[in-house]
């Protein structure tokens, strides 16, 4: 068999594929989910960072 | 929202078609299909900030796609009591191929190991050896040896199939 023959067959399989609904709203949510995950982790991160600077601080004086 | 959103969801809009086709060759399940199609967009807009524009933007799509998908198989094989996502053959989603065509190559694709699929998906799209093994970190001789494997699979595998359907 000649795969090449199957070319648009997939040309067409894509096309029905983005034909499926998939919303800017939904992308934006994925996106942002993430992004708001990062921010946590530098919350989280800085937040540590402030109470060890705290403890140094008091531990010096 | 910024441009940057904007142009991203105009891309994914653009290519979803990719996108969504690569989720529904690799996983069976609609939860699975989902779950990579999030990993995929995550994955895209993680990069998109650094997409320069050396190739076209839907070579950078598939690119960037396969290689989640690839190494999200890698990653589930590691865990083994995570349920397998390709041995979940509930909950489908419902086959939209009415073509003949288009059932046959589902099956050819399906029948090939994970980084054979991409490897034949990128040949149906048109494209060359050496960029295949560009997207996907191959050698040009292993892209070749690995197509003539995968073009000898199918023709023992698949060759009586098409001459009793056609």
């Amino acid at each position: 068999m000649n795969i090449d023959n199957l070319r648009p067959a997939w040309q067409q399989f894509k096309i029905q594929h983005s034909l499926s609904e998939l919303s800017q709203d939904e992308i934006l949510e994925m996106v942002m989910a993430k992004e708001e995950q990062v921010s946590n982790k530098f919350q989280k991160l800085y937040n540590h960072f402030a109470w060890l600077l705290i403890l140094l601080i008091c531990q010096g004086g | 929202m910024n441009s940057s959103k904007e142009n991203f969801l105009k891309v994914v809009e653009k290519h979803k078609g990719i996108i969504l086709s690569l989720c529904n060759v690799y996983y069976d399940s609609l939860d699975d299909q989902l779950d990579t199609r999030q990993d995929v967009i995550l994955q895209l807009w993680k990069s998109f900030a650094s997409f320069r524009g050396d190739s076209q933007i839907s070579t950078w799509v598939y690119k960037v796609s396969l290689n989640t998908i690839l190494s999200k198989i890698k990653k589930e094989r590691r865990e083994p009591f995570k349920e397998s996502i390709n041995t979940n053959h509930e909950n489908k989603l419902t086959k939209i191929n009415s073509d003949d065509d288009i059932q046959l190559l589902h099956q050819i694709i399906r029948s090939l190991k994970e980084l054979d699929k991409a490897l034949i998906i990128l040949h149906l799209e048109g494209y060359k050896n050496w960029e295949i093994g560009e997207i996907l970190n191959l050698s040009p001789s292993n892209v070749s040896t690995r197509m003539n494997r995968i073009k000898m699979h199918l023709k023992s595998k698949f060759s009586s199939y098409v001459h009793e359907h056609r």
